[in-house]
């Protein structure tokens, strides 16, 4: 009897397991764990004060400017921390393993948009205001489309595929059509609304984000 | 995290035992139902949670049942016989040629039997099982990680006061122009019907969103800089607990360890089984089977008879003066 349920959930613990030793093992500065738990809160806060409209929810896109702006770990430990912390008020259940996987997936590919638009900015000669300006704007709409794409895509195939998993032991490819069509409405409107925050709330972030780490240091690999 | 008041917490038997035992006892049980195929076993185990919750939350349990299991249940019995078509008792064919069998049908039911028990078994965990035994329990093994969720839970409610507090100032605070002009004379209409109504309200919730964010983070630093000063990643971190091991902990682990193992005897040795695909097959019943689904019984339905029977001491027990 196989059953891929109890598979999959081994390995995410697996995963989960590596990830805290490591984590556990780096001795993250006190200040570092308190930005990540202040942008966890506000996480759960966006999905807790948006609980009358179902899946549009700020979470997602705060969890992937948090990638963004700090870095993969950081978004993976945020994705992670939301999901399971939401579910208290929201209800635990067996989806919770993997909207924490899934959500720190969201995160990490934050992380890595992140990097990847701060190498193009460090390769960039020096321009004038307003072209920096229309370069900002880019990010922008850069951020927006990656954000509400992968939630749509990556964070929908993952629950909806495991929502199969999560009750039939023997599946076919039939079974995860019709849970991608039935999920589909809820993804479009996950997607739309993540574009929506994120279009809002890119700037005010990234701009807090990065105050914070010229201020006091955190998450700066160069320095050590 | 404040769900249960402190009575309700202290006379159900159930919730009072130690956390690491209410923790094997809902993953034994989550497992049995998830993991052992057996339809009456399922239904032992539905009954038992659906009791618990029901012991839980009184009429909330109802709605539940009605709003969230029994669809369920109905949606997998309805739709597993559409996309599979294993099993030998062909009913009928469907128009394009696949045919409906009565083991998909059964199938169904129990898959979505399953689902609504598991989701009754976390509900009644999602009660029981407070933040704070959750620290206590793990916070030895994953120190900084607990530490980071009980930071959570701190700054979630902090974030919100201080989101209510920005607004109230900006709703006592005459607006500029950007927010809209300042019309009608009830308090709750107090942006006016200008054209810009609706948006000047979003933009407004963002940019006290975005306050907010601000001095969160400020805060945090602030947080940060007072741990470090008082010993922060010097020695080991260990968690607040609230409960000790006691001894009933003992006595209720031995014997639920003792039905638990006597079931999963009888499931190694084929004593009870049943198979849905290809041909819907099942033990017979017999007196040792009877013997099986009496111990799953009791098992299952241990916490509801606890938190009873905590009830009724509670009730007779009380002093007449």
């Amino acid at each position: 009897m196989k059953n891929y349920y109890l598979y999959g959930c081994f390995l995410l613990l697996l995963a989960y397991g590596i990830f805290l030793k490591k984590f556990e093992r780096k001795n993250m500065s006190s200040g570092e764990l308190v930005v990540i738990a202040v942008m966890s809160a506000l996480a759960v806060l966006g999905r807790s004060m948006f609980f009358m409209l179902p899946s549009v929810k700020p979470m997602s896109a705060i969890v992937i400017l948090t990638g963004i702006g700090f870095g993969i770990e950081a978004g993976f430990l945020t994705g992670t921390v939301v999901a399971f912390v939401s579910n208290f008020f929201f209800g635990q259940g067996p989806w919770t393993p993997w909207q924490m996987f899934t959500y720190g997936i969201l995160g990490i590919i934050g992380g890595f948009l992140g990097e990847k638009l701060s190498i193009e900015r460090k390769n960039q000669k020096k321009e004038p205001w307003r072209q920096q300006e229309k370069q900002r704007r880019r990010e922008k709409w850069i951020v927006v489309l990656v954000g509400s794409l992968s939630v749509m895509l990556i964070y929908g195939g993952i629950m909806d595929a495991a929502s199969v998993l999560m009750t039939y032991s023997k599946w076919n490819a039939g079974m995860f059509l019709a849970a991608a069509s039935a999920g589909l409405p809820v993804n479009l409107i996950h997607g739309g609304s993540t574009a929506f925050f994120l279009f809002f709330l890119e700037e005010p972030f990234r701009k807090k984000m990065e105050r914070i780490k010229k201020k006091y240091g955190y998450f700066q690999r160069e320095k050590i | 995290m404040e769900r249960k008041n402190i009575t309700s917490y202290q006379k159900d038997g159930f919730a009072s035992l130690h956390p690491a035992v209410q923790f094997l006892y809902f993953m034994t049980v989550i497992s049995f139902a998830m993991f052992f195929r057996h339809l009456i076993f399922l239904l032992l185990s539905f009954l038992g949670a659906s009791l618990y919750l029901w012991y839980l939350k009184r009429k909330a349990a109802a709605a539940f049942l009605g709003h969230l299991a029994f669809p369920v249940i109905v949606l997998f019995t309805v739709f597993n016989p559409l996309f599979s078509h294993e099993g030998s008792t062909i009913l009928l064919y469907f128009p394009n040629g696949n045919p409906l069998t009565e083991e998909s049908i059964w199938f169904g039911l129990h898959s979505g039997i399953m689902l609504g028990c598991v989701l009754i078994w976390c509900s009644c965990i999602y009660e029981i099982f407070t933040s704070d035994k959750l620290m206590g329990l793990f916070g030895s093994y994953a120190p900084s990680f607990t530490l980071l969720i009980s930071m959570v839970f701190r700054f979630i409610p902090k974030c919100y006061g201080q989101f209510k507090r920005i607004r109230e100032v900006w709703n006592a605070a005459p607006q500029g122009k950007r927010q809209g002009k300042r019309q009608g004379k009830r308090q709750g209409k107090r942006q006016g019907k200008g054209q810009g109504k609706r948006k000047g309200q979003i933009t407004r919730n963002f940019q006290i969103v975005s306050i907010v964010t601000t001095w969160a983070l400020e805060t945090s630093v602030e947080t940060a800089e007072s741990m470090r000063a008082r010993g922060y990643g010097i020695g080991r971190r260990r968690q607040f607990q609230k409960v000790f091991w006691e001894q009933r902990d003992t006595f209720f682990c031995i014997l639920f360890l003792i039905g638990a193992g006597i079931e999963l005897w009888a499931i190694a040795e084929k004593k009870i089984f049943m198979t849905y695909y290809p041909v819907l097959r099942m033990n017979e019943m017999s007196p040792g089977a009877g013997i099986f689904y009496g111990i799953e019984t009791v098992l299952c339905l241990i916490p509801f008879l606890m938190g009873i029977w905590e009830e009724l001491r509670w009730h007779y027990w009380k002093s007449g003066i």
